[in-house]
């Protein structure tokens, strides 16, 4: 016998009588704005938050946020102060020094001010992460109450990279401090339209 | 096995020699869990979820075969390649070939308690592969070639300016460097060099999805991302017992998990992998390592529920005072002491009797183990086996004989109200007396519950 079959043997004679598994709720429909719930959400875990009125003001504010830009990477064709074309990228090494990635992500939680992002849709799995700055491009229409509802709409295409992104990198490790900038980015703008 | 005893203890006693340190990390640990009551008490469903995150790893556990085999299934369809591991040995070689197959000589490590259970940075390393753990806490640890001592906070018993010596000794910082801030700028640049060099990035699994084949992986800082896109080969090892059916479970599973774990609504990343980036290499290891006996044990199989969320350390008084490192395993504080003795009962078996069986832990839990009904259990059978620890032994003996005899047990606790109230302090505060230390005794009632019952009845 291999380990695989070893393994499942074992399991297989040691497995307690079935049981069946639970029915699942959503738990929606708790809170009067899921808008607002979603800003006081993004505020406790360190991200900040705009609503914006046209696509196009991303540019101004981004400018107006960052004296210095440095490299700038986006999946929005609206953004128009990107300077680096993530898909002439072959080597995600080369992404070392992108200091603003704009990206737009697909669905975002009230509960936890999460956003989810698709790694198809931002071409480089690793740009969220090795940027310094985030930036995040939501749709108000597409801000759901809780998890449950989040996974319920989400379909995962396989094979596939996705991710829930709630608030910049952050660790306490040292003497429960918090600090803000772990490993990924250093500070998170979801820009709301 | 090598199977030296674990004296809790007396280990225990070493870290209270630093009075002022013990509390610092007893009222850390607290406030991290009075973050988990804030987060819990806000949600009117807290109970219910519980309940339901409870039946789901019931179902699992149940059904495990089966659903072993159909995430199996699933992930091949993904591209993902499947391993399977009975031991740690076979775990440690199974990483080795691949390392060697991509001729890696640095791989970069994400937070896995399976991997440090295992001891695969030591072995690794002796076949010259150098490993880098790239969690802040696991990095010090590391670096001052440490284990852990908490699951989910590393460095727990560290301060701040033990990281700032650490750090001078092996990354060059200035000497008395002490500003979590500043130190924390360090690791990243220090780690960003190493994310950008690693031959291949391990992580662990938080949850294994059947239905989809996949894993989700929960970390704060972003170093289990950084690792795994950056490297050409990814391999996550996974305990049989991550597995969750359907995706929509991690709908109740990420909303316990880190409330649970440090109060927060969820872990900054919640990372999805179904597969390979294009060009990269993924890989699975599914690793036994005596869970599938402990499933065999009906009294304890549920301790396989847990979901590593740390909690009942937090709130553990005697994890709070005798430090991680004192359990002398992987996973320590309560449900480390429901774990161990299943792995060796002799090595361990003073662990489950570090406890004060007062429930918090069992209270806490997100998946509804009965830690400390399993703890007792546990001192029952090492009683029975003759393998319990010598004072404790005298202990049990002394309770035993005045247990089973009632008039004595009155007439002590009688003798005992009286003397608490007259004692000189040093008798109750002596170094004998482990938990007068930092301990103020209660002022002792005039009258037992009994005597107020005979009083009262007519
Ligand atoms: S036993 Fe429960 S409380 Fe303890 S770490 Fe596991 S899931 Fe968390």
């Amino acid at each position: 016998m291999n380990q695989r079959e070893q393994i499942l043997s074992a399991v297989k004679k040691n497995k307690p009588q079935s049981t069946p598994l639970p029915e699942m709720k959503l738990f929606d429909g708790q809170c009067d704005s899921i808008l607002d719930k979603y800003v006081e959400s993004l505020n406790k875990i360190g991200g900040t938050c705009k609503i914006i009125d046209r696509t196009e003001d991303i540019n101004m504010i981004v400018k107006s946020q960052f004296s210095d830009l440095g490299q700038v990477a986006t999946n929005m064709q609206e953004v128009l102060i990107a300077n680096i074309d993530l898909k002439e990228i072959t080597d995600p090494h080369q992404l070392e020094q992108v200091n603003i990635a704009v990206l737009h992500g697909e669905l975002a939680v009230a509960e936890n001010g999460a956003v989810w992002l698709e790694g198809k849709q931002i071409i480089h799995q690793a740009i969220p992460f090795i940027t310094q700055h985030l930036i995040l491009v939501i749709e108000r229409e597409n801000i759901v109450e809780n998890m449950h509802v989040a996974y319920s709409k989400i379909n995962i295409e396989r094979p596939s990279y996705g991710v829930f992104i709630a608030g910049p990198s952050k660790t306490a490790d040292i003497e429960q401090s918090l600090v803000i900038g772990a490993h990924g980015s250093r500070s998170l703008l979801v820009l709301i339209r | 096995m090598i199977s030296e005893y674990i004296d809790h203890p007396k280990e225990a006693d070493n870290f209270n020699e630093d009075f002022q340190r013990t509390t610092w990390h007893d009222e850390t640990l607290w406030f991290i869990r009075e973050k988990r009551d804030k987060a819990t008490k806000s949600l009117p469903e807290w109970e219910e979820l519980r309940d339901m995150a409870a039946a789901i790893k019931s179902n699992v556990l149940s059904n495990l075969d089966d659903y072993l085999i159909e995430f199996e299934t699933n992930a091949i369809k993904n591209g993902i390649q499947v391993h399977w591991a009975l031991n740690a040995e076979d775990h440690n070689k199974i990483v080795h070939n691949i390392l060697l197959k991509h001729k890696v000589k640095k791989m970069v490590k994400s937070k896995s308690m399976l991997t440090e259970d295992c001891h695969l940075n030591q072995y690794l390393e002796s076949k010259g592969i150098e490993v880098i753990d790239t969690d802040l806490g696991e990095r010090i640890v590391q670096l001052d070639n440490q284990p852990p001592s908490h699951i989910v906070l590393p460095a727990i018993h560290l301060k701040k300016e033990d990281v700032g010596e650490i750090f001078h000794k092996h990354l060059g910082t200035e000497k008395g460097m002490s500003n979590p801030q500043a130190l924390t700028e360090t690791a990243r640049i220090h780690l960003r060099e190493q994310f950008l060099s690693g031959g291949a990035a391990l992580t662990g699994v938080n949850f294994a999805i059947a239905e989809t084949g996949g894993i989700a992986i929960c970390t704060n800082e972003g170093n289990a991302d950084l690792g795994v896109h950056l490297a050409p080969v990814h391999i996550a090892s996974m305990g049989i017992e991550k597995i969750i059916p359907k995706l929509e479970h991690l709908g109740v599973f990420t909303r316990v998990l880190t409330r649970s774990a440090t109060g927060q609504p969820i872990t900054a990343f919640t990372s999805h992998y179904h597969g390979p980036r294009k060009g990269a290499e993924m890989h699975i290891i599914i690793v036994d390592a005596g869970r599938s006996e402990q499933l065999g044990r009906e009294d304890f199989r549920k301790s396989l529920n847990c979901i590593r969320c740390g909690a009942c350390m937090n709130t553990c008084p005697v994890y709070r005072r005798s430090g991680g490192h004192s359990y002398g395993y992987t996973v320590p504080g309560p449900i480390g002491s429901i774990l161990s003795p299943g792995i060796d009962l002799k090595k361990y078996s003073s662990l489950p009797f570090a406890s004060t069986l007062c429930g918090s832990c069992s209270d806490v839990c997100p998946v509804k183990i009965d830690i400390h009904t399993q703890l007792y259990k546990w001192r029952q059978i090492i009683a029975k086996e003759g393998k319990m620890p010598f004072a404790k032994k005298q202990g049990m003996k002394l309770m035993n004989y005045v247990f089973s005899r009632p008039s004595l047990y009155r007439l002590l606790g009688k003798v005992g109200r009286n003397v608490l109230g007259i004692l000189p302090r040093f008798m109750m505060y002596n170094s004998l007396n482990a938990w007068g230390k930092a301990r103020e005794l209660p002022t002792p009632p005039k009258e037992s519950f009994r005597e107020w019952y005979l009083r009262n009845k007519k």
